[in-house]
């Protein structure tokens, strides 16, 4: 029995009431989604929560999942980016405009450059994790699901209803301005990645 | 190795490093998970809604089981009613006319034998006509006006056609 079968029989069970089936579900997806929409918002109760209403709207049926067209994950993929989208806008109506001249400055950069400050802190990968914190959502997003969640081009096209050429040409230029952005901020990201690679900065 | 060259080749580190960086990350995360007040949310969520759920499908049950019980009962009845007095009353036992008659108000039989003679056997109901003189003979009271005259009447009749009581229907 492949993954996508065992979904389907475990939301089937779900509805019926089977709250094992329900648990599994949650412990199966929770991960991928939490870390993505850590990743997308930088903020752990938000993510938090939004895992918490991606699985409400599963149980609720709010969200109607078709089998037919895609795999759980993905569709839970794109619930979730949906719903980081709609906090954004609502977030976005209480934020101050930009001073004129500002939004020529940085194409891919988000405008809300504090993410980098409230996104979690690990030591190692802090300074990729702000790279891509700095980075514009909709470039964020085709970051995160192909060069930390591994998804294949078509799934990011499909999740992000967008087609297979723009995730790739997101792709190419929010690396291009990560690295931009590192040079700018005179990090040197081989050393630093050497050394942790050898052991000698844990 | 001139300038070109040189920036050429950092950028090829840089993007290489990006790659490694990337990795690292990657890693990371796999150790981050939603934190479990989540999953007790969730639960406890699956438990309130499918218990609601449940409630929501006996109170349907409840709203119903007067009406199952009230259709039951009035089937149950017209069944009884049917069984009791609606087959014995078979056409061949009981012509339209005599049906018909006996939906109206009939005067009562007059007894033309002995009441034990009465119960012998299964007597046959018949209508016919007989004359108002045999009437008056019997001591009921015909007019002398139609005295002459034939009077519609349903007697009761024995198996062998001998008349066991009489009455006289309405013109």
């Amino acid at each position: 029995m492949d993954t996508q079968d065992t979904d389907n029989d475990l939301m089937r069970q779900m509805r019926e009431g089977k709250v094992c089936a329900f648990q599994l579900l949650y412990k199966r997806h929770q991960g991928a989604i939490y870390r993505y929409a850590l990743m997308r918002c930088g903020r752990t109760a938000l993510a938090a929560d939004v895992v918490q209403d991606v699985f409400m709207g599963l149980l609720n049926k709010s969200f109607n999942y078709n089998a037919s067209l895609g795999s759980l994950q993905n569709f839970l993929f794109g619930v979730t980016r949906n719903l980081l989208l709609k906090q954004e806008y609502a977030e976005s109506r209480h934020q101050p405009l930009p001073a004129y001249g500002e939004e020529e400055d940085e194409v891919l950069q988000s405008e809300a450059c504090d993410l980098s400050e409230t996104i979690f802190s690990r030591q190692l990968t802090n300074q990729v994790q702000q790279a891509i914190a700095m980075l514009r959502p909709h470039y964020r997003d085709v970051v995160i699901l192909y060069e930390l969640q591994e998804l294949s081009y078509a799934e990011i096209a499909v999740i992000c209803s967008i087609d297979i050429g723009t995730v790739r040409s997101r792709l190419s230029r929010a690396r291009a301005a990560m690295l931009d952005y590192c040079k700018k901020l005179d990090w040197n990201p081989g050393s630093g990645a050497t050394r942790i690679k050898t052991g000698t900065e844990v | 190795m001139n300038i070109n060259d040189q920036s050429r080749q950092h950028a090829s580190e840089m993007k290489n490093s990006l790659d490694e960086y990337l990795q690292l990350l990657r890693t990371d995360l796999q150790q981050l998970d939603t934190p479990s007040k989540t999953e007790q949310a969730l639960m406890h969520a699956f438990a309130t809604q499918y218990d609601k759920q449940s409630k929501t499908g006996k109170i349907k049950q409840s709203r119903w089981r007067p009406w199952l019980a009230g259709l039951l009962t009035i089937s149950g009845s017209l069944g009884l009613f049917m069984f009791n007095v609606i087959l014995p009353m078979a056409p061949a036992r009981m012509p339209a006319e005599i049906h018909h008659a006996a939906a109206a108000d009939l005067p009562p039989f007059i007894a033309l034998v002995p009441l034990e003679r009465l119960d012998e056997g299964t007597p046959h109901m018949m209508e016919t006509q007989v004359p108002a003189a045999w009437l008056a003979s019997l001591g009921m009271p015909v007019s002398p006006e139609i005295a002459g005259e034939m009077v519609q009447a349903q007697m009761l009749v024995n198996e062998e056609g001998s008349p066991l009581a009489l009455r006289l229907l309405k013109n």
